[in-house]
């Protein structure tokens, strides 16, 4: 509540200050806007950001973690990292501020969500903490001023990235298995028990049609892209003993088993076995997830299942398909957006925002 | 230059003034800030040195193996194993970098595959060596990590059944076997020089990338995300010290843990503690740009944190004292948790860690990662 109080009180999205980088970068290098969740030494943000500065910035309470814009409406949508209970639905147009969504009482969200194919309803992964944390999918309707009209079970704990598939009536949701309640923080409660999985929720019957449990129980599912056909691309993260030498990129297609992700001849060793973003070009050729942990952001191609570069990227954060650039864009923790061109061994600088650390995951302004 | 006349008190003045404007402007022509001081100096008394030591003795290695196999004999085999010693000192000063050339295509595997979990590097090795593909430099470069490096010298040269002389003088597989002891070798001396040449001003010049940040440098667009990258060589060497080449394999970790003794690193040649000796002092130098204007300097001049440069220096030193103690070879100890040596390592790394990992981050005022350390 005194969050809610606290946003309110700030007022409508303030655009801050330009901040510096060399105009000659800014003139080569193009990228679209992106919306993000950010740290500084001034506190916590989410906004957008074009070429070299914030276009739109607000600050919030606590770490926020993923974005979408509802392109409709143009409306952004951020959500709060887990355990936060607050959504800020921003104006795309003037930056005001709409409205501040709170959880249901006994939810909290886990951080991501994604638009209904006509894009009446958001659907965002939340944990029902008050059933034990349950895993749970939230239904709004935009219309309604982002009302929550229910809830889905999605037969799992910790559903965290989720997707709506090419179908427009099924959503592909990384079950994380980690089961976490707003009493002991952060803490994983079920190290020794966790069953992560790759659900995929019928939204007219609110049922899971199809499961595949992760190769390994403690092989975290988190986070996942869909491509235009309709190909599955989704990331682990280990929580036991490291370094697992375990796949941690799989591709699933509806019916099939999920595959892992070959490092075909390329020497790669994972250490920290952590994928953070994941995001497939238009095209369904390529597709980049980051590694934080392991300082990398592997390019994987699509078609041969198999890891095509490795890019090294110091605390590699979110990625995002630019299509109008034909290029990936990714942030990391030193404040830097680059461009990944998957025809290119290096990546290529688009701004940096020196002191900001770009939090996990980039949403385009399109 | 002519100044106009003025009082003697104004003239004073001005001529203060004056002279310090001059020394400013010599002060920056002639000596960069602080921190691109710290990057030049351990660019350059560090890194590169470190890189040229594991191109020369990788060069050694090989025409050591070259001479013995030209006339196999036991003070051959010798001179190889010493050598091969040497480069495993000298590839110790390099290995932890987290940043660079050796980052690129994951350069480390081609020098060194470990943890051999599955024992693949004596299988692949030997089913290599009973084919009758040609044994050369190039086949070696196609062929997979396993069968390159240190790694397949080390089972080469100090395997118990296969390691001997007798199977490089008298055996059906002794020619292939040398065939195989000398391409490695010249490919890893190719492997080796490849990253002494992608640093050297002379060459590649990643020495120059690293150390003129900037708004047009591609990578570094100022002097702290490169400042970073240091921190993170030192946090990440300790931890593999301490996590990956002492706690797991001898099964300190946890009160309950069992030893798996096959995951020391060069178990093989029972070198781990003198390859972790190599990394703590390699990891010092870097801390301290050797004897140039270092880490610990700058924590010290502009920081203001000159107890904890010292208590930092300080704990490498006792950490390397309590590895040297350690009188047997990690793999021979047979109760590892008995052994106070062991222990006593086992308190100076866990200490010289969390001032790295705790302390250092906050003093310099740069991140260990930001979505790495608590993403979701």
């Amino acid at each position: 509540m005194q969050r809610r109080r606290f946003i309110l009180a700030s007022g409508a999205l303030l655009s801050t200050p330009f901040v510096g980088v060399s105009p000659a970068l800014a003139k080569t290098a193009k990228f679209t806007p992106v919306l993000s969740a950010a740290s500084d030494d001034d506190g916590k943000h989410i906004g957008v950001w074009r070429d070299d500065h914030w276009q739109l910035s607000q600050k919030i309470a606590h770490r926020g973690h993923d974005s979408l814009f509802h392109r409709q409406r143009q409306e952004l949508v951020f959500f709060s990292r887990r355990p936060g209970r607050e959504m800020y639905i921003v104006d795309a147009k003037h930056g005001g501020l709409l409205h501040t969504v709170s959880s249901e009482d006994g939810y909290h969200y886990y951080g991501h969500g994604c638009l209904s194919a006509d894009g009446r309803y958001l659907y965002t992964t939340e944990n029902y903490f008050a059933d034990d944390g349950a895993g749970s999918i939230g239904v709004y309707d935009c219309q309604q001023d982002y009302q929550c009209v229910g809830h889905m079970d999605c037969d799992g704990i910790g559903p965290h990235e989720l997707a709506l598939m090419p179908d427009g009536k099924t959503l592909a949701i990384a079950i994380g298995g980690i089961k976490t309640l707003p009493a002991s923080g952060r803490k994983t409660l079920n190290p020794n028990t966790m069953t992560p999985a790759l659900h995929y929720l019928d939204i007219a019957s609110g049922r899971v049609v199809e499961r595949h449990a992760a190769p390994h129980f403690q092989l975290s599912l988190r986070h996942l892209d869909v491509s235009a056909s309709g190909q599955v691309i989704i990331g682990a993260q280990f929580q036991g003993s490291l370094p697992s030498r375990l796949p941690l990129v799989y591709s699933h297609q509806r019916g099939a088993a999920l595959t892992a992700m070959s490092y075909g001849e390329l020497p790669l060793q994972f250490k920290q076995d952590y994928i953070a973003s994941i995001s497939i070009d238009a095209q369904g050729i390529h597709a980049v997830t980051s590694c934080p942990r392991d300082n990398l952001v592997c390019l994987w191609d699509l078609r041969s299942l198999q890891l095509q570069q490795v890019y090294s990227l110091r605390d590699s954060a979110g990625a995002i398909y630019d299509a109008a650039y034909q290029q990936f864009i990714l942030s990391n923790g030193n404040g830097q957006l680059m461009a990944l061109k998957p025809e290119q061994t290096k990546l290529i600088p688009l701004a940096y925002a020196p002191g900001t650390h770009w939090d996990n995951h980039l949403t385009l302004l399109r | 230059m002519k100044l106009p006349t003025l009082s003697a008190p104004q003239l004073k003045v001005m001529t203060h003034s004056l002279l310090l404007i001059a020394a400013i402007g010599l002060t920056a022509a002639c000596s960069p800030p602080p921190s691109e001081k710290v990057l030049i100096n351990t660019s350059k008394l560090a890194i590169l040195p470190a890189h040229e030591r594991f191109s020369l003795s990788s060069q050694a290695l090989a025409l050591a193996a070259d001479s013995f196999c030209a006339a196999p004999s036991s003070e051959g085999l010798d001179l190889v194993r010493t050598h091969w010693r040497t480069t495993v000192d000298s590839w110790s000063g390099v290995q932890n970098l987290q940043f660079g050339p050796l980052l690129i295509d994951n350069q480390a595997w081609k020098i060194q595959f470990w943890p051999d979990k599955k024992n693949l590097i004596a299988r692949k090795v030997e089913v290599l060596i009973r084919s009758d593909e040609v044994l050369n430099e190039k086949r070696i470069d196609d062929a997979s990590v396993v069968v390159q490096g240190l790694s397949s010298l080390e089972y080469l040269l100090f395997d118990g059944k296969l390691g001997s002389l007798k199977s490089y003088a008298n055996t059906d597989t002794s020619t292939r076997r040398c065939a195989l002891l000398v391409a490695v070798t010249g490919h890893l001396h190719g492997v080796a020089n490849g990253l002494y040449d992608a640093w050297r001003p002379e060459s590649g010049n990643y020495l120059q990338a690293f150390t003129k940040t900037g708004p047009d440098n591609p990578e570094y667009p100022d002097d702290n995300v490169a400042l970073a990258n240091l921190l993170d060589t030192l946090v990440a060497g300790v931890e593999l010290i301490k996590r990956d080449k002492f706690e797991r394999p001898l099964g300190l970790a946890s009160s309950d843990g069992q030893a798996q003794i096959y995951l020391l690193e060069w178990w093989r040649s029972q070198y781990s503690r003198e390859a972790i000796t190599a990394n703590l002092m390699a990891l010092k130098t870097v801390f301290t740009a050797a004897s140039g204007y270092g880490l610990d300097d700058y924590l010290t001049s502009v920081k203001q944190h000159s107890d904890l440069s010292a208590q930092i220096q300080q704990h490498f030193d006792s950490s390397l004292s309590a590895a040297n103690a350690i009188p047997n070879s990690l793999f021979s100890s047979p109760a590892p948790r008995d052994q106070a040596e062991l222990i006593a390592f086992q308190n100076e790394i866990t200490t010289l860690l969390s001032l790295l990992k705790s302390d250092l981050p906050t003093a310099l005022g740069i991140s260990l990662g930001f979505n790495a350390k608590d993403g979701d």
